[in-house]
């Protein structure tokens, strides 16, 4: 989710690390599926900032960067390739 | 819980608060559980548009056909596997039971009813009151209550607590399960799965424009534009106390003091014989101002010049100021925008964005901002922020002390104190984060949308506050001018003035009657702050007399709460920082001015 472009919407792929922090994740709406819109970077090691469903929600970068995405540009790409 | 006077009812529940007769508020956090509770029993709560003001539990009670019950407002809690101490509090309530009313944010259903699914696991008898209904309203959010309450297999209510919709439906909803036999648990597979094929079912979106909202949402959330914006917020805030403070006391305490008050105490004076121990203790001595032998009320130290006027004349206004407009700042929702703007910032801290709101809420009171770590995840952030705020961040009573005195000489002066403790924050901050390794846990936080704060929410809210200085501040502060009233007729103070002379003198370079008003301050900073007025200082002593009074120790009320939060021996710890982190100051502030 970090290298993300800002404004770039995705789908949650996967949440990698414990299940304590994906229960965390599933607590705010974010889980395997989700489509999600990064807002950008806050400076100084600062979070991300995410909106899933209108929720906005804070990553802490260590966080974010367990979360896998698929950007919806490539997804479609993909669809595109396989038909 | 964010507000001194309520914290009688945060220790533990009462014993007729246990068992199966009494009702649970239960929900994710900022669903407005507060304000159901408040609606329910009457009882104020403070209440804000963001997750954690409710960090232990209120107790009040509510008529169910002609029977007494506790009602009982558990802190918010995502689930029931608990991920911080909030939900910890949470869990450890459910446990006992009672007719859970599982308060619901009806435009986040989907997250919402992740926690609904775990309790109704539980089988406890239980009601869903489907909360902030209008706004899913005006969102487009359309929820189908009936099939809801089938699929859940419990009654479901669409209530608006702020507004007092729904209210009466829910009542007799809680008194409708409280007679029936429990609901059988509810049993599934997967819990997101779940919610998902509910969610499918019973909401419809309709397709809404961009609002305003979304425009200053969007503002404040993104880097580029955030932090300007966060930096014009914080400033405007500060303008705004200082002009609110002001006026108040240019409009209505000074005129009331001096056109209504003076004549009063000046025939008590009369009265008196103009002397005498009584005389003393109550009007204080006169003072030559302006080449004219007068009573001073911010210097002639009696109990009904200076006491009254220093707690109500001087200080209330600012504490008035400050609480109207955190808590437009709070029930708008911008305050968990700071803390992401500032979580980088923090981070150099040891500490996580998060932890803004308790220094935040200390700059009004150091006491609830003390309560107002519990919502940080470890005992070593909660340290390092219960530290911070009682060493750096001064309170209400304090600032409008240090204004009163040093914004004659001019606002820099004002802008130095402030200076310094910025300072020393960073310095005991870096400190702290270096020597207590431990996992920094990262910031997950929902931001909150921004809501339009209902003015009658936010004058119950502020007369709360206020009615806690008042009670809790203004006996110390009379009692405290008495104390030194009598002690200063007895000469103690000058022999503990003469013994620590020479330090003050050489470590801090400050005049020796400095040292009393910094022990004084311990009792209660603005009465020491007022007993530096008349001590004719130059600006520059003041500035560092007033820092060391921030600094040295927090007043006893704070040190209470310190004690009760974090036991004796991380008291003790703080302390040994406290007496450090004063005596380099004062040393380095001697040797910089």
């Amino acid at each position: 989710m970090c290298m993300l472009a800002d404004d770039e919407p995705a789908t949650v792929v996967q949440i990698e690390g414990g299940r304590h922090l994906a229960a965390r994740l599933h607590n705010l709406g974010i889980l395997p599926g989700k489509r999600i819109r990064k807002l950008g970077t806050m400076p100084g090691s600062g979070p991300v900032m995410v909106d899933c469903d209108g929720v906005r929600v804070a990553l802490g970068r260590g966080i974010a960067s367990h979360v896998l995405v698929q950007p919806s540009r490539d997804a479609r790409d993909a669809e595109e390739s396989q038909q | 819980m964010s507000d001194a006077s309520c914290c009688a009812t945060g220790g533990e529940l009462s014993t007729e608060g246990r068992g199966s007769r009494r009702v649970l508020l239960v929900g994710n956090p900022n669903v407005g559980k507060s304000v159901v509770f408040s609606r329910l029993t009457g009882v104020g709560t403070v209440s804000s548009n963001y997750p954690g003001t409710t960090v232990s539990f209120l107790e009040g009670r509510i008529r169910l056909k002609g029977e007494q019950v506790p009602v009982i407002d558990v802190p918010g809690s995502y689930s029931l596997e608990p991920t911080c101490p909030a939900e910890e509090v949470a869990c450890r309530v459910l446990d006992d039971g009672g007719i859970v009313v599982n308060v619901v944010d009806a435009t986040n259903l989907e997250r919402n009813l992740a926690l609904t699914l775990q309790l109704r696991k539980m089988g406890l008898p239980m009601v869903v009151a489907l909360n902030l209904i209008d706004e899913a309203r005006h969102r487009g959010v359309h929820v189908d209550l009936a099939r809801l309450s089938e699929l859940l297999g419990v009654p479901v209510v669409a209530t608006s607590a702020v507004s007092g919709e729904g209210l009466k439906e829910l009542v007799e909803a809680i008194e409708h399960v409280a007679d029936a036999p429990a609901p059988q648990p509810l049993e599934f597979e997967d819990l997101w799965a779940s919610v998902g094929a509910i969610v499918t079912q019973v909401q419809r979106l309709e397709h809404r424009h961009h609002t305003w909202r979304d425009v200053v949402e969007e503002i404040s959330i993104r880097p580029a534009t955030g932090i300007p914006f966060g930096i014009l917020v914080v400033l405007a805030s500060f303008a705004a106390v200082r002009f609110i403070g002001e006026s108040i006391i240019a409009y209505v305490m000074d005129p009331l003091f001096e056109h209504l008050w003076r004549p009063v105490v000046e025939a008590l004076s009369a009265a008196l014989g103009g002397g005498g121990v009584l005389h003393d203790l109550l009007v204080g001595s006169y003072v030559v101002v302006d080449g004219v032998r007068q009573i001073d009320f911010s210097q002639s130290l009696g109990v009904l010049t200076t006491g009254l006027y220093v707690s109500l004349g001087a200080v209330m206004p600012y504490v008035i100021a400050f609480y109207a407009v955190l808590g437009v700042l709070e029930d708008v929702g911008y305050l968990p925008r700071l803390a992401v703007l500032l979580d980088g910032v923090m981070h150099r801290l040891g500490l996580h964005g998060y932890a803004v709101i308790p220094i935040i809420l200390g700059f009004g009171c150091n006491v609830p901002g003390i309560l107002a770590t519990r919502v940080l995840d470890t005992p070593r952030e909660r340290f390092i922020a219960a530290t911070l705020i009682s060493i750096g961040v001064p309170c209400a009573s304090l600032q409008a002390m240090i204004m009163a005195l040093l914004a004659p000489f001019g606002v820099g002066y004002v802008a130095l104190v402030y200076a310094v403790l910025a300072v020393v924050w960073f310095v005991l901050g870096t400190i702290l984060r270096l020597t207590s390794k431990d996992f920094l846990p990262e910031m997950v936080l929902e931001i909150p949308p921004y809501r339009l704060p209902s003015w009658s929410t936010l004058a119950k809210k502020l007369w709360m506050r206020l009615k806690g200085y008042l009670i809790d501040a203004t006996p110390v502060v009379l009692v405290g001018v008495a104390v030194i009233g009598i002690v200063n007729r007895s000469g103690v103070f000058e022999s503990v003035a003469d013994a620590i002379a020479p330090a003050m003198r050489t470590l801090f370079g400050l005049p020796p009657e400095t040292a009393l008003a910094i022990v004084l301050g311990f009792f209660r900073k603005d009465i020491a702050v007022g007993m530096l007025a008349p001590l004719g200082l130059p600006p520059l002593a003041l500035v560092k007399a007033s820092v060391m009074l921030a600094v040295t120790f927090p007043c006893v009320a704070s040190y209470t709460v310190l004690l009760r939060e974090f036991g004796a021996k991380k008291t003790a710890l703080a302390t040994g920082m406290m007496v450090a982190t004063s005596l380099a100051t004062g040393i380095a502030m001697n040797l910089a001015f």
